[in-house]
């Protein structure tokens, strides 16, 4: 609660602080003195900066973040429309990322500097710096275009038509997961080495442990720790909203929200995006941290 | 009409089977859109909102478009303003009343008849409110209903352009009245136009087919509108057939779509132009030889094929070849020698330094920015290109905070759309600080001359005055591009970009 409302605090001046005026951009090029004064007075921007914020902190203690300079429409409204969709390819990129990361991680620290083990360096290299929108654009050109298998973009709510939004899933979780996956690898791969390195993985292996035993029980555990750390921070990091790849592949997520709220100084909707992400962030370390307990004891005391 | 459909549908059919010779056909239908004889078009992007006299948005008004009708509207080919919910118009002697007559077989989305109540109810709205379009109500002291088919607007001065400003787009909407209290126009939308607003959420904008439509019900069920931003994206969905429309063509790929027999592509020029503007208060730019050696050094064409690939035409004056209103008036020719000579004239110190603005929200003007630059400096002058996200664009720009800037001017009807605020001495948008008593006093007189011709010359001669002192300094006309399926007919294509499917026909 006492980080919310720093967090508040420091996410309403920061907004504000960004040069450029919502009236001016909300009534384009032509327009007179009259109706930029008539305007600036309806969105209440006309009010002083510290009233402006305690009416906004009001609402937000009751769960009201105002309404969008841009639409009318209320924040809560706008985020609650595009949570679905940025849920879905959260999770969908991170089950990608996993799926990847976790093999090719481990496989490449059994074998350190085998050819398997370079060839994961290349793979997460190529992940982490080939930029995301050419890879989405290539996919789409290739996967829609060429080959005609996939839809080029859209999201299609799962309670609507499943296929449909699974087709339409594939693309944009294979280029985000693909980038968080080719993270998480490297992680994955020090770990694991680390683990294997210890004293207690030795002890294992001089009592006579199966090799099996000896890692799924000794080794991947103790690599486990790691792996949910940056797990959740890309998590995190994937929920505030993938720009670039909503914006390659159409889908209605809340990075293209915030990026429309801060192209118009949508005030009240940039501050409702900001203040959900600092949210998404203190909740995803709370559950790191729970999880932390449940897979080392020796934490919780 | 009937009769030809079969052999249409055939011809689609060998299409259809061509397009999927690549793999399999996916199901494209599960965006929520309607049934097979709904249009689906990829606009670039999200309409803010659907309140036709509160929005600025482009993308709003492609949809509202189809939704709402104005008193007059542009003709689609030579824009010049032609009956629509007004039947005919007719000005005083005196030029200070216009009486409009109207149609009396029109009804409103809600089933209210329209009538004269409904135009006052709407013009006074803009006009009490102060919203977005009262600027053009500006010489307007009254709208009053004589009977509920008569609508008399009474002007300040004569204004020859007021069918353009009360109808030039949808921003000047008709609406019931009493709307604004009744409904909430920022979600709903109470039109007299072809079709009416379904539902919009964060990936699609849907209209239905208004039965009852008084210029007759459209032949397509509706139309969908689809958020494409990614242009890429948008041409493989119009390929595939996902999508029937686009206007999201990037200029570099219209050479290769000539050639694609899958796209029907459409490039003509539209009524924007695009310019470059220097600060009059800042040195040495308050200094006319200077303005006229970087006009004269700057290579037009070379800026419009890097910036519009071609899909434009240099111009250096504001108005497209072809309207009634342009001029031919064209004194620099790219010559960096003289350029240099009129520098060397000024006796100003070289090298000069000029930051020039441009915005990534236009990134055509980034490109040219750079071209500018490269040609400015042989002559002397060192250009900062400065890239600024629209917002302090627009601060930068209404507080003078430049040395120079390049924007366009979209939509534009009248002369005096193009040419009036930004030249006048105070004028809203002459942000330059440009004063010529001369301009003024032709300006004022053309902004309230009745006779076409005469008209024409008031404005040709301030032009002249306009381009010699380098007020702005123009650049080019860009084409509206835009694409769609071959087998989609009765579209077309408009020079102020506005997208009308009221006609369109699918197979």
């Amino acid at each position: 609660m006492v980080v919310l409302a720093g967090v508040s605090v420091v996410v309403f001046a920061l907004v504000h602080l960004v040069p450029g005026d919502p009236v001016r951009l909300a009534l384009g090029t032509r327009f007179s003195q009259e109706s930029y004064d008539a305007l600036r007075e309806r969105s209440g921007l006309d009010q002083p900066l510290i009233e402006q914020f305690f009416t906004w902190l009001g609402g937000a203690v009751t769960g009201d973040l105002g309404v969008s300079f841009r639409s009318g429409d209320t924040v809560t409204s706008l985020i609650a429309e595009r949570l679905p969709a940025t849920l879905t390819l959260a999770f969908a990129s991170i089950l990608v990322a996993l799926l990847i990361a976790i093999p090719l991680g481990t496989v490449s620290a059994l074998r350190p500097r085998s050819v398997v083990d370079r060839v994961a360096t290349v793979i997460s290299q190529f992940g982490i710096s080939v930029p995301d929108f050419w890879m989405g654009i290539v996919l789409i050109l290739v996967f829609a275009g060429t080959l005609g298998w996939l839809p080029s973009g859209g999201y299609v709510p799962l309670s609507e038509d499943p296929l449909a939004w699974l087709q339409r899933l594939i693309m944009p979780a294979v280029v985000t997961g693909v980038v968080s996956g080719s993270v998480i690898t490297r992680f994955v791969r020090s770990s694991v080495l680390e683990a294997l390195g210890s004293d207690h993985v030795r002890t294992a292996q001089a009592k006579g442990l199966a090799t099996r035993q000896v890692f799924t029980w000794h080794v991947l555990r103790n690599a486990l720790l790691p792996l949910v750390t940056v797990t959740g921070v890309q998590l995190a990091y994937l929920l505030s909203g993938v720009v670039v790849v909503e914006i390659v592949f159409s889908w209605p997520g809340l990075g293209q929200l915030a990026l429309q709220a801060v192209q118009a100084r949508d005030y009240p909707v940039l501050q409702g995006a900001i203040l959900l992400f600092a949210v998404v962030f203190l909740v995803i370390n709370l559950v790191v941290d729970l999880l932390y307990t449940a897979i080392d004891p020796r934490i919780r005391r | 009409m009937r009769a030809i459909r079969p052999l249409a549908l055939a011809a689609t059919g060998a299409l259809a089977l061509s397009a999927c010779g690549g793999g399999e056909s996916v199901d494209t239908g599960g965006g929520g859109g309607g049934g097979d004889n709904t249009l689906v078009a990829a606009v670039s992007a999200q309409p803010d909102q659907f309140d036709p006299h509160v929005t600025s948005a482009y993308a709003s008004f492609q949809v509202l478009e189809n939704v709402y009708d104005t008193l007059v509207v542009p003709n689609p080919e030579d824009l010049t303003m032609e009956p629509s919910l007004a039947t005919d118009w007719e000005t005083s002697e005196d030029g200070l009343t216009w009486t409009f007559n109207l149609r009396d077989d029109v009804t409103f989305h809600d089933g209210s008849e329209f009538d004269a109540a409904d135009v006052v109810y709407s013009f006074n709205r803009i006009i009490d409110e102060e919203l977005q379009n009262a600027y053009r109500f500006e010489n307007v002291e009254s709208v009053e209903a004589v009977d509920p088919q008569t609508v008399e607007i009474t002007v300040s001065q004569p204004t020859p352009n007021l069918p353009a400003l009360i109808g030039g787009f949808k921003g000047t909407a008709i609406i019931p009245e009493g709307a604004a209290e009744e409904y909430d126009l920022q979600t709903e939308a109470v039109g007299t136009g072809p079709f009416t607003l379904g539902s919009s959420d964060a990936s699609t904008t849907e209209l239905a087919a208004y039965e009852d439509y008084w210029g007759g019900a459209p032949s397509i069920d509706g139309v969908e509108f689809r958020y494409v931003t990614e242009p890429a994206a948008a041409l493989t969905a119009l390929e595939t057939g996902e999508v029937q429309w686009t206007d999201n063509v990037p200029p570099q790929q219209i050479e290769a779509l000539q050639g694609n027999a899958d796209v029907e592509l459409a490039s003509i020029p539209s009524v924007d132009y695009w310019y470059m503007s220097m600060n009059y208060a800042r040195e040495p730019f308050g200094n006319p030889a200077v303005r006229q050696a970087i006009a004269t050094a700057i290579d037009r064409e070379a800026v419009t094929e890097a910036a519009r690939f071609g899909a434009a035409q240099a111009n250096q004056t504001a108005i497209p070849e072809g309207n009634f209103f342009a001029s031919d008036y064209a004194p620099f020719d790219a010559d960096q020698e003289a350029a240099r000579r009129l520098l060397e004239q000024s006796g100003v110190p070289l090298p000069i330094e000029m930051g020039l603005m441009v915005t990534d929200e236009y990134p055509e003007t980034v490109t040219a920015a750079q071209v500018i630059a490269s040609q400015l400096q042989p002559i002397g002058i060192d250009v900062e290109v400065q890239t600024v996200d629209f917002a302090t664009w627009l601060d930068r720009q209404s507080e003078g905070d430049f040395d120079a800037f390049m924007l366009g001017w979209l939509g534009n009807l009248d002369p005096f759309d193009y040419y009036h605020s930004q030249h006048i001495t105070g004028g809203v948008n002459n942000y330059q600080g440009y004063s010529n008593p001369e301009v003024d006093r032709l300006l004022q007189a053309a902004s309230s001359e009745t006779d076409r011709e005469a008209r024409k010359d008031l404005y040709d001669e301030a032009v002249r005055m306009i381009v010699d002192d380098v007020s702005y300094l123009y650049l080019y006309n860009p084409n509206v591009v835009q694409a769609w399926e071959p087998d989609l007919s009765g579209y077309t294509i408009r020079p102020d970009r506005a997208i009308n499917f009221e006609d369109v026909e699918l197979p």
